[in-house]
């Protein structure tokens, strides 16, 4: 007994003899890591660089780390895409619930929404990204699946077929906002879902957990043509984003909070839809509440849309 | 062309040719499309609680310079054929093609016989073409008064403030007002991932 006693103990003398070379070795290989992880001057904006890496939380930063974090992104914007941009930071309205209305029997299914929508909202062309989805459906359902994503529209509406674009319901239950395990996306006070695309660690939890497909991920760095980049941009709606992240429609936030209108609404040629706040009991929205049998998507599901849809 | 004109249309026109040169009266095409979206007029407005935008400019106006009083119409016009005379090249209105209560086809019911220049209403009360949702609202009243609140057709400005809406013959054409078969945008090329195309599952 008392030799293995012994033993133990000189084994236990031996490690701490040992374990510093090791240490050393590994703090090594970690600087070594890093230094070629993180060179200190990034020609992309797709590689990481150091002031990217130590980015706050958008709720949690203050003024001057806003115009920090804005001027990085113009001046990377400028180096990847050429092109001179604005970023805004219009902050969520009081009193204010920004809903949706969409009369399906005035949808033509002409797409010009989607196309205003991607011209607007600096959305990749290659690989494509779109925040409206219209499908083409029979008479008689209402059942999503049933819908063609991908019909030709030569002379639309086509006979026995209504239209139903989708996008974003800015749920006021929102499961993706739930699932993210970093918290890149919430819910803001004037009804709008938002997400730090920054902060966005790209697991695509909020992908898998959205019943309305609304949410789309950069599996490459966007393709935007130089000349069709939207200048005007926040950094919490249609800034160029990043590889790896995800995104989604957020009502044009950046035209909306200032008063405008979705940039879709203005491109639909057949005025089916409308956008205004529900709180406002004068609005064109409180208005098709009163007359209107509005419905929601997948309402059993408990999610609680702000995007409304009608029939005539 | 303006000298012949009385004082108040006169006025009116100066309005409608101070934006852009005079664009004809497309018939048959779509009324929208992006080469008129950004050119805006705002001609002559109606004064509600909301502010009509009129964006396009009448290819014969003002009618007096040909027609001095208008006749019925009836007789001379059958079913199907277009308005004017018989030569297509000489046509004034050739490419004008009406279908909108064609048992009717008279021009006198909407347009005024005393006052071409004008559109007249049942009652007999004269108004310009830019009052034509009055004309229109006569019969069409539902869609009149969603109009007049907002909730049909196409509106621009602000969500909160002031807004402008589209007079009626913007969109619709007037001699065949139901809105035209338009060409979709290309199909999205992404991949199939939960929506089956017909057909599939």
């Amino acid at each position: 007994m008392p030799d293995s006693l012994d033993q133990t103990n000189k084994n236990k003398k031996d490690k701490p003899e040992c374990s510093p070379k090791r240490r050393n070795f590994l703090k090594q290989m970690v600087v070594l890591g890093a230094g070629a992880a993180l060179p200190l001057k990034s020609s992309k904006a797709s590689t990481l660089s150091w002031e990217k890496l130590f980015q706050k939380h958008y709720q949690e930063m203050t003024p001057e780390d806003k115009e920090k974090v804005f001027a990085r992104i113009q001046r990377e914007t400028k180096a990847d895409y050429g092109r001179d941009v604005t970023l805004s930071d219009p902050q969520a309205l009081k009193g204010v619930k920004f809903t949706f209305c969409l009369n399906l029997s005035k949808c033509n299914g002409s797409r010009y929404c989607v196309a205003a929508c991607v011209k607007e909202n600096n959305q990749s062309r290659n690989p494509q990204i779109q925040f409206i989805k219209v499908l083409e459906m029979p008479h008689g359902t209402l059942n999503p699946e049933k819908g063609n994503l991908y019909y030709e529209g030569k002379s639309v509406p086509q006979k026995n077929k209504f239209y139903i674009p989708v996008q974003c319901n800015q749920c006021d239950n929102p499961p993706c906002v739930k699932v993210c395990p970093v918290k890149a996306t919430w819910k803001q006070e004037d009804g709008i879902v938002v997400i730090d695309y920054d902060w966005c660690i790209g697991c695509r939890y909020c992908q898998a957990a959205c019943p309305y497909e609304a949410r789309h991920f950069n599996f490459k760095t966007p393709s935007i043509p130089r000349d069709e980049i939207n200048p005007k941009q926040a950094y919490l709606s249609n800034r160029i984003r990043p590889k790896g992240v995800m995104e989604k429609c957020f009502f044009c936030l950046h035209r909306t909070r200032e008063g405008k209108l979705p940039v879709c609404l203005e491109a639909c040629p057949t005025g089916a839809r409308k956008f205004g706040n529900i709180l406002d009991e004068n609005s064109v929205i409180s208005k098709i509440f009163q007359r209107k049998r509005i419905f929601v998507l997948k309402e059993e599901l408990n999610t609680i849309p702000r995007f409304f849809y009608y029939f005539e | 062309m303006i000298l012949k004109m009385s004082p108040s249309f006169a006025l009116i026109a100066c309005c409608l040719l101070l934006g852009i040169p005079p664009k004809a009266f497309a018939e048959n095409t779509p009324q929208k499309n992006e080469g008129i979206l950004g050119k805006e007029v705002n001609a002559q407005v109606i004064e509600r609680k909301r502010t009509v935008t009129v964006r396009r400019i009448l290819e014969h106006f003002p009618c007096t310079d040909c027609h001095q009083k208008l006749k019925p119409f009836r007789e001379t016009v059958k079913k199907s054929k277009p308005f004017g005379g018989k030569d297509p090249g000489e046509m004034t209105h050739k490419n004008l093609t009406f279908q909108h209560m064609e048992e009717i086809r008279e021009c006198t019911f909407c347009h005024s016989i005393i006052d071409p220049d004008r559109l007249h209403l049942l009652n007999g009360e004269r108004i310009t073409f830019e009052q034509v949702p009055d004309l229109c609202g006569q019969c069409h009243g539902e869609r009149f008064n969603e109009w007049n609140m907002g909730l049909h057709g196409e509106e621009s400005g602000t969500w909160n403030g002031p807004r402008s809406s589209l007079s009626c013959t913007e969109c619709h054409r007037p001699h065949s007002p139901r809105f035209p078969k338009i060409e979709a945008k290309k199909a999205p090329n992404f991949p199939r991932l939960g929506i089956p195309k017909e057909g599939e599952h």
